[in-house]
């Protein structure tokens, strides 16, 4: 079974990184200096370099560190979705730039 | 059976057909190839539009506040309403709402009033919740899902999978069993349950070939459910179930011929334009049969779920009907697309084009409803279990 919460390991949000990233389909998540994570989404098919593009989108936008970390996935909308449903579960609510993008998730997961 | 619509069959195959080609395919230009919903607003605009054509909630009877079609009709507009690339499992992004509604024709009128009418107008959604993880396809046996009478109301234990749209549903109409381990479908009973009452928890998404619409696995640990929520007698939810299963498969089938009849537009309008080796691909017997094939596996799945949806219509019994369309519709429709993504090349399997989508959510198809084989067994007992006779 696949693990409901993201375990990949962590990279800072930097060019000598990004470089290196998957081209491919996928969700990633950002995290602040504290670990919080602050931000989830996902690279689609209409992405024209997939995750790496995203990320170096969210690399621009950025006015301080993070980490991030991804998992390629071609089911990026329902673990994208999945994701943030567990994110709620576990803090209570969306993270912060999600919000902030407008972005709201109808449902509910508890995972035991 | 006359296979010729009739003058108002075809003014609203012409409506739908209008509004799927003007209203829905242009949106998917902007969403992501596997999107199955839109945003609310879009959502709200064009269900407006759809109760104004008088075709919101399908599915649901004329007494309850549907529009009253019948199953030849209803059939004819799931043929339409899929030629898009959500279409097979979110034909016209559920704007013409009334999905499972039929399910509760056999609620209380206390529960239609509480459950079925607020989700007619939609302010509320629901899920089925059926399979387990001890099988889909055997419900009579498998369900051990059980519920324990306690005064006024059930408790009920156990689990479910592969429930589509369980997180955001505000109700399920759950099967569970009331009667012995052993009891089959006697033992089988129907209840509503809240999903946001303690001991209903939805504990992951299950990700399949269908990335854009995710199926649940849920489990209930000491739900309580009034008994005002169980839906007809007790030991009569199989009945119920098996009803129900039997007439969605016409639409169901439906659905893939719509996808089919895309699939193979694309392909003659490829074929036509397409030139190899100095000749246009339809000038090659070898794509040109496979378009005959393609037309052949069309026209046999829509002679077929016609002919199901028509006994349905006469009130003759049409569950052996429903089961041969099934099978021929969807491994016809999974046979279509196969060959339109040949004939495409590489082109046929990229997400700029809605084949690969198709192809990938048509082998859901075989198994969702009843398995293929599960319907030949519906078949085989009609054969086997009385005197041969020609189908007519």
């Amino acid at each position: 079974m696949l693990s409901l919460r993201l375990h990949k390991p962590w990279h800072e949000l930097a060019e000598s990184e990004l470089v290196e990233e998957s081209t491919a389909t996928g969700v990633y998540q950002l995290a602040d200096e504290e670990g919080r994570i602050v931000d989830i989404g996902y690279a689609g098919a209409r992405s024209r370099f997939g995750l790496r593009e995203v990320l170096e989108q969210c690399l621009t936008q950025s006015s301080r560190p993070l980490k991030y970390r991804v998992e390629v996935n071609h089911n990026y909308l329902s673990r994208f979705r999945e994701l943030l449903l567990v994110h709620r579960y576990d803090y209570g609510e969306l993270p912060v730039e999600v919000s902030r993008r407008g972005i709201d998730v109808h449902g509910r997961l508890n995972p035991s | 059976m006359d296979v010729t619509m009739s003058d108002e069959q075809r003014a609203l195959v012409d409506g739908v057909r209008r509004f799927v080609r003007e209203q829905i395919v242009p949106l998917e230009d902007d969403l992501d190839p596997d999107e199955s919903r839109l945003d609310a607003a879009t959502h709200t605009k064009l269900a407006a539009q759809v109760d104004q054509m008088g075709l919101r909630n399908l599915d649901l009877p004329e007494e309850f506040g549907g529009p009253g079609i019948d199953v030849t009709t209803r059939t004819l507009l799931a043929i339409e309403m899929s030629q898009h690339r959500a279409g097979l499992y979110s034909p016209c992004f559920d704007v013409f709402g009334g999905g499972g509604l039929v399910a509760l024709s056999n609620a209380t009128e206390d529960q239609k009033e509480r459950y079925l009418y607020p989700t007619a107008r939609g302010e509320m959604s629901g899920c089925f919740a059926l399979t387990e993880p001890s099988g889909g396809s055997d419900p009579a046996r498998s369900i051990r899902t059980r519920a324990v009478r306690d005064g006024d109301e059930w408790v009920i234990d156990g689990s479910k999978t592969f429930i589509s749209m369980a997180d955001e549903a505000d109700y399920a109409i759950v099967f569970a069993r009331t009667g012995e381990a052993d009891s089959g479908r006697a033992g089988i009973t129907c209840f509503i349950a809240d999903t946001g009452a303690p001991g209903f928890h939805v504990r992951r998404i299950i990700h399949t070939l269908r990335s854009g619409h995710s199926a649940t696995e849920i489990d209930f640990s000491g739900l309580r459910v009034p008994d005002a929520n169980r839906v007809g007698a007790v030991g009569e939810g199989f009945a119920q179930l098996n009803e129900r299963l039997s007439m969605n498969r016409i639409p169901y089938s439906a659905a893939c011929i719509g996808v089919a009849v895309k699939a193979q537009q694309m392909a003659i309008d490829w074929a036509k334009s397409r030139s190899v080796h100095g000749r246009l691909l339809s000038e090659q017997q070898g794509i040109a049969w496979m378009l005959v094939d393609n037309e052949l596996d069309i026209r046999n799945a829509t002679l077929m779920v016609l002919h199901a949806a028509d006994r349905a219509d006469r009130g003759l019994p049409f569950r052996t009907e429903a089961a041969a369309a099934k099978i021929i519709a969807t491994e016809g429709a999974s046979r279509v697309v196969d060959r339109s993504i040949q004939i495409h090349g590489g082109m046929g399997v990229t997400k700029d084009l809605p084949l690969e989508r198709w192809y990938r959510e048509l082998r859901i198809r075989r198994i969702g409803e009843g398995p293929t084989e599960v319907q030949r067994m519906i078949i085989s007992r009609e054969l086997l279990g009385k005197p041969y006779k020609f189908f007519l």
